[in-house]
């Protein structure tokens, strides 16, 4: 376990620029998606959506694998006292792992806020009847889905432009974002969304309590809590 | 000087239809300094990397003070190629960090071999010169505390005029007693005063394996004239 640390580290350290990038990427669709949501149904979508972020995990560990391949240093790892496939899973664990807890932390401060609203709110038969059980578990399942989809999306942009340059890049990405959006628009990214069982009485009062300020407020304390989590997290590697 | 750290049995390697190496057997103990010799494409670097366990035989084996490599055995052994081989964008001593997760490092002496190379820690791998790499590999290696090395041509960045003093300063003082070492080369006149005993690889097959001090003897001539008279 200690061995994968090192190897996870190492490689976060790398790709932080690519961390960050993720983090705006959330903060953007998710700032998108609250003024086009309504509560429909898209499961097939859903369900591809969790898959993609296996496929996902699995491109981009292929990637990183490829990388220590172009740049030489695969004869080193090769050499050092660790069973190859302990590396190698790594790679993969470290791409699985990074974009599910960023996705996750987004979602996490994202639903407090929306459930401190919801708890303020006057609905006591729906209170009664809230279970964090099932808020927790739809909770996971959601946040795989939103890793699933941004991997998709940064791996599809990001192959974009590495096969036909920046220009025909850009207008992808902008035509991607307009596909990408009008398709997502009707699913519904948030998780209090999904309590369908509270049904619109919840929605209601989410989507009322979401001002721009609030979003501003959330986004900035989104941001300063990367870096937060980031330097601590080199600070870390350095013990 | 008698206990057999690696042993290497009959072993061929093919790429293809043709052989790498063919049918290489020889033994190294403790304590010794083994010059691989031999010139481009004679099957060197496919040697030291079966024995790191990076490439497979297609025949024979090796053998680590009696056990196959495995990770237990690699913990023991240091490999040193001629690539660039260490992450780019770390630095210096972020590069000795990450080694010392892996092998027993010594900290201590890893601060001697960067003064003794002159190297600046806080630069990244890919900010010194080709030279200042090589010093970086050799000292990163002399700060691990393994029971052999394994090099592969450890002097051809480094200027003519530093290879042997580097060498002289290397072996004296901080190679300790018992760390064996193999070092696969074709400077052979730059090495030749430090080997215990050389091994002779033409198109991938031994063709003289002997005592440094013995073979100056029989033939009346420096390992270099041998080594002329050998491949030309």
């Amino acid at each position: 376990m200690r061995q994968y640390w090192f190897f996870f580290v190492k490689d976060f350290k790398e790709r932080k620029w690519w961390f960050f990038g993720f983090i705006f990427a959330i903060l953007a669709f998710n700032i998108w998606s609250i003024f086009f949501d309504n509560v429909g149904k898209k499961i097939l979508l859903n369900i591809f959506l969790i898959s993609a972020i296996f496929v996902y995990v699995f491109i981009q560990g292929i990637n990183l694998v490829r990388t220590e391949w172009r740049e030489n240093t695969v004869e080193f790892l090769l050499s050092l006292p660790v069973k190859k496939y302990k590396w190698l899973l790594s790679k993969f664990a470290f791409v699985g792992f990074v974009s599910f807890i960023l996705s996750s932390l987004w979602y996490l401060l994202f639903t407090v806020y929306a459930l401190r609203d919801f708890l303020n709110y006057h609905q006591i038969h729906l209170k009664t009847s809230f279970s964090f059980w099932i808020f927790w578990w739809l909770y996971l399942v959601f946040s795989c889905k939103f890793s699933g989809f941004l991997g998709l999306f940064i791996q599809t942009i990001s192959s974009i432009f590495k096969r036909f340059g920046k220009l025909i890049g850009f207008l992808s990405f902008a035509s991607l974002v307009f596909i990408f959006f009008y398709f997502l628009r009707v699913l519904d990214l948030n998780i209090v969304f999904h309590v369908s069982f509270y049904s619109k009485k919840v929605i209601n009062c989410f989507i009322t309590s979401c001002s721009w300020w609030v979003i501003l407020y959330i986004m900035v304390f989104m941001l300063i809590f990367s870096f937060l989590l980031f330097y601590l997290f080199e600070k870390f590697a350095e013990l | 000087m008698n206990e057999k750290i690696l042993e290497v049995i009959n072993l061929s390697k093919k790429f293809g239809r043709k052989f790498a190496l063919n049918g290489v057997s020889f033994s190294l103990f403790k304590g010794e300094i083994i010059g691989l010799l031999g010139e481009n494409g004679s099957g060197k670097t496919t040697l030291l990397r079966i024995i790191m366990g990076i490439l497979k035989p297609s025949k024979g084996k090796v053998m680590f003070k009696g056990e196959k490599i495995t990770e237990k055995a690699k913990l023991n052994i240091f490999y040193v190629p001629e690539k660039d081989i260490y992450y780019q964008n770390m630095k210096v001593d972020e590069m000795a960090e990450f080694l010392s997760n892996f092998y027993r490092f010594d900290f201590s002496k890893w601060r001697s071999l960067k003064k003794f190379f002159n190297l600046n820690e806080n630069l990244k791998i890919k900010q010194l010169s080709r030279g200042y790499r090589e010093r970086l590999k050799i000292a990163l290696a002399f700060s691990c505390d393994v029971e052999l090395y394994l090099f592969d041509e450890p002097l051809s960045g480094i200027d003519p005029v530093s290879r042997s003093k580097i060498l002289d300063m290397l072996l004296s003082e901080f190679v300790e007693k018992g760390q064996t070492i193999l070092i696969s080369t074709h400077l052979v006149e730059e090495v030749e005063s430090f080997l215990d005993r050389v091994i002779f690889l033409k198109n991938g097959e031994i063709i003289l394996e002997s005592y440094a001090d013995d073979l100056r003897e029989k033939y009346k001539g420096s390992i270099l004239d041998i080594y002329k008279k050998f491949f030309s």
